[in-house]
């Protein structure tokens, strides 16, 4: 277990800037994802923490000590990248035992080791194989079982899952839950899959060109989001937005215009600011808090096509007045394409954004 | 029916078996007529020996002094292939993998060191050859063949260290391996079929070289087996019979060793190193 501090870190690539200057602090046995998407610099975030990639200015620390210029081996940290990386010509005993080899360990203690990774990740019966021989599962978790045997002070992951199928992943991703259960150890976790991240992270940090856009538990960034981006990246089906105005402010409720949906004013309980009637803003609304009325309230909507996953269907409508929205639909019911639908906004989960992006 | 016996299929089998045909023909010529006296050469040079006597053989490796040759062609070019594939795979590896903002300049570099001629070189490095003592001395000579050779071998091995992906380094680095542990351990035994390929391609060269070799090789103790084939075509190139003989001798060792090193050309090395 160890902590990790990045302190004002800063990466370019000649004059691009690809990390822009920030800090971060990872507590003991934390599981922290970072999230984001192509591009917003989280690999590179990760390489500057595994010592792959040098440091423009800044510092990270791991357990205190300075290690912004030590190379890797020096950082005690192991890492499983998104395409394995395993040694094609060394079989599977050879490629966990690599980094006990090039430390020097006496090989029957090496191969204990090796046999103990191997046991805990399932492996024993591949050991003599080489890669080429396994399954895209098995070499990932080969590729884990060589960061577990080096029994580090911090665990990276680079989209470890992001080239096994659904059935494997979902596996896999309950493999490395577990995994951080047993090994009680500080991991740090890059994905894209924002499910991913919601499932396996006690807390995900969303990063956005370079920037770190919001940090905080799964549920802090689902029902809090501080900014548009994040409403918009974390959650399943994505938050459903709408342009609105801002139409009065009363003591604890402000009242809001959604030219999209229908004439008339919303109530808007959730607003931490009171900005003037006449402000343009985003209305956030995930699809769970759009709720089926009766007839002659709210706004009617036209179901278009349905998606049912079992427990839940999602019902994507489209209103009199052109907005598009995505509804849950919980109850048992068979939503017929074309029909419509009475439905209301709950005024007490929706999110309102600035035309900035910040929250309001 | 199926894809291998499909009409273009078998065109393009005939067309390659033609092809094989014409180039061993040549071969083949040489490797009859070896057996054969000078006059039945003369005679029918397509006409099948009549017997399968050594004589010749033993003529022309008396007449090539090829005992003296063999052991000399096989110290240059086993010489040649190491310094060339050892300097050439611990260059490609950096060329590869580091970012050099003047690789083009250091490929036109590559370029004009193969495109120059040897010739103009040959008298100064005769000239500093000669005041070092090196004239008539295998080893030094190898490092001239070695070293017309290299800037393609690097070539070659760069292109090849490219489709080795770079996360295997990451790898390695992580795992704690410097940066020669790294070629050592990870780099090189991937490499394998590109050094293969190199080794094949120098020792051709270097088992067939005359210019550099007849230049700096002076002298009966220090002729290789093609300088000794050329000494031996001034005396015995009356009887082709023995001629051809000696070229069977010549060729045999590289055929050999070309087919020894073919079984080595894996493909797929990398195979099941990351996701493809």
């Amino acid at each position: 277990m160890a902590t990790l501090e990045l302190q004002k870190l800063e990466k370019r690539f000649e004059s691009v800037q690809v990390i822009r200057p920030m800090d971060l602090l990872v507590a003991h046995g934390e599981f922290v994802v970072f999230v984001g998407p192509s591009g917003c610099g989280k690999s590179t975030l990760l390489r500057l923490i595994a010592g792959l990639e040098p440091v423009s200015s800044g510092e990270i620390r791991i357990d205190g000590k300075n290690v912004t210029n030590l190379p890797p081996v020096d950082r005690n940290v192991a890492m499983v990248f998104q395409n394995y990386a395993l040694y094609p010509h060394m079989t599977v005993e050879e490629n966990i035992g690599f980094g006990l080899r090039i430390a020097g360990m006496p090989k029957a203690q090496r191969r204990e080791k090796v046999t103990e990774a191997a046991r805990i990740l399932k492996l024993e019966p591949y050991l003599a194989r080489k890669p080429k021989a396994l399954s895209g599962g098995q070499r990932q978790r080969v590729a884990i079982g060589r960061a577990i045997v080096k029994k580090p002070k911090l665990f990276l992951f680079d989209e470890p899952l992001s080239n096994l199928d659904a059935e494997l992943r979902f596996q896999t991703r309950l493999e490395i839950a577990k995994l951080h259960q047993d090994l009680d150890a500080t991991m740090i976790y890059v994905t894209h899959d924002q499910v991913e991240a919601m499932t396996l992270a006690d807390r995900i940090v969303v990063l956005r060109d370079g920037c770190i856009e919001q940090v905080g538990t799964p549920m802090q960034l689902y029902l809090d989001p501080a900014n548009v981006f994040v409403a918009g990246f974390v959650g399943s089906p994505k938050m459903n937005f709408l342009d609105a105005r801002i139409s009065a402010v009363r003591e604890d409720t402000v009242w809001i215009t959604i030219p999209a949906l229908a004439p008339g004013d919303y109530e808007c309980r959730t607003l931490r600011s009171r900005p003037a009637v006449g402000t343009k803003i985003t209305l956030g609304v995930r699809s769970e808090h759009i709720e089926e009325i009766g007839a002659d309230l709210g706004f009617p909507a036209k179901v278009g096509i349905v998606e049912r996953l079992g427990s839940t269907s999602y019902a994507y409508v489209e209103t009199a007045l052109g907005a598009h929205l995505c509804v849950e639909r919980r109850v048992q019911r068979e939503d017929r394409v074309g029909s419509t639908v009475r439905l209301r906004l709950m005024p007490e989960c929706v999110f309102a954004f600035a035309e900035t992006g910040e929250r309001l | 029916m199926s894809r291998s016996h499909s009409p273009p299929a078998l065109m393009a089998r005939l067309l390659l078996g033609l092809v094989v045909l014409v180039s061993l023909a040549p071969l083949l010529l040489v490797l009859i007529n070896a057996f054969k006296p000078h006059a039945e050469i003369v005679q029918n040079p397509l006409s099948l020996p009549g017997s399968l006597a050594p004589a010749n053989f033993k003529a022309a490796w008396i007449g090539g002094n090829f005992s003296v040759g063999l052991v000399n062609s096989l110290l240059l070019t086993g010489t040649t292939v190491l310094v060339t594939v050892v300097f050439s795979s611990l260059a490609a590896f950096p060329l590869a993998r580091r970012r050099i903002v003047i690789w083009k300049l250091v490929t036109l570099y590559f370029l004009c060191s193969v495109t120059v001629p040897i010739q103009l070189f040959l008298f100064p490095l005769y000239f500093l050859y000669a005041r070092l003592g090196l004239i008539g001395n295998v080893f030094a000579t190898a490092l001239i063949i070695a070293a017309i050779n290299l800037p393609l071998s690097v070539m070659l091995l760069r292109t090849y260290v490219l489709t080795i992906p770079a996360e295997l380094d990451d790898a390695a680095f992580i795992d704690g391996a410097t940066p020669w542990q790294t070629f050592l351990y990870v780099i090189l035994p991937l490499m394998k079929p590109g050094c293969v390929t190199v080794a094949v391609i120098v020792a051709l060269n270097t088992w067939n070289e005359f210019l550099i070799t007849s230049t700096f090789q002076q002298g009966d103790a220090g002729f290789t087996m093609t300088l000794g084939y050329r000494a031996m075509a001034g005396v015995m190139s009356a009887d082709r019979g023995i001629m051809m003989a000696g070229a069977c001798i010549v060729i045999v060792p590289i055929i050999a060793f070309f087919l020894f090193l073919q079984r080595l050309f894996v493909e797929g090395m990398t195979a099941g190193a990351v996701k493809g």
